[in-house]
């Protein structure tokens, strides 16, 4: 089965070609979380296997890690 | 898991994430085959980090040592009501304000503000709380 990933980054395009990037290898489950609060996130039990963010987004790290 | 994208230069934030817990820390610039090794390596319940930024962790922690250290070494000399004033100054409140939270004349905390730039040996109240502040003192206050 594979891995749920989730790119937070300020960058949609960069999101998108990261996600584009992972896709192709059958591992990896890859999908952008552009426009999804931390909060929602959090709240609706979506946390995926690893969440990949952009250190400048700080609430986001605030609200995941807490 | 949370991995980290980050470039070389967030020493301090990254610190802060590593305290609560993120798994890795990748640098952008990272080559897709290096990010799929650090995905790998935290779902498998390990860490990575990227050699630049596990430098800068180890860097930072290192200078974050030698901070505790200088905590210890507070001068003697230094008073808890020096403390007490930096802790206020750096609050941002002037002499007057002071004098009138702590109940004293303005001249008492004027000759307090004088002996701590004194005994620092720095330019002003500013850096004098700057200074204070840097070494972790504020927290002898409360002692």
């Amino acid at each position: 089965m594979a891995y749920a990933i989730r790119i937070f980054h300020a960058s949609l395009m960069f999101s998108q070609s990261l996600v584009a990037a992972l896709s192709e290898d059958e591992r990896f489950s890859a999908s952008v979380a552009n426009g999804i609060s931390a909060n929602e996130l959090v709240a609706g039990g979506k946390l995926p296997d690893v969440a990949i963010i952009d250190l400048h987004l700080p609430d986001h790290l605030a609200v995941i890690l807490t | 898991m949370i991995l980290l994208l980050a470039n070389v230069g967030n020493e301090g934030d990254l610190l802060e994430c590593v305290e609560a817990g993120v798994q890795g820390c990748i640098l952008e610039k990272s080559s897709l085959e290096d990010l799929k090794q650090a995905i790998s390596e935290v779902v498998a319940g390990g860490v990575y980090f990227s050699p630049e930024m596990a430098c800068s962790v180890f860097r930072k922690f290192a200078e974050n040592s030698r901070n505790a250290r200088n905590v210890r070494q507070k001068p003697d000399e230094i008073t808890p009501r020096e403390l007490e004033i930096a802790r206020l100054i750096q609050d941002g409140l002037s002499n007057k304000q002071i004098a009138s939270r702590l109940s004293l004349s303005i001249y008492t905390v004027k000759n307090h503000v004088h002996n701590l730039i004194a005994k620092l040996d720095v330019d002003g109240r500013v850096e004098a709380a700057e200074y204070v502040k840097r070494h972790h003192w504020r927290r002898w206050i409360d002692r």
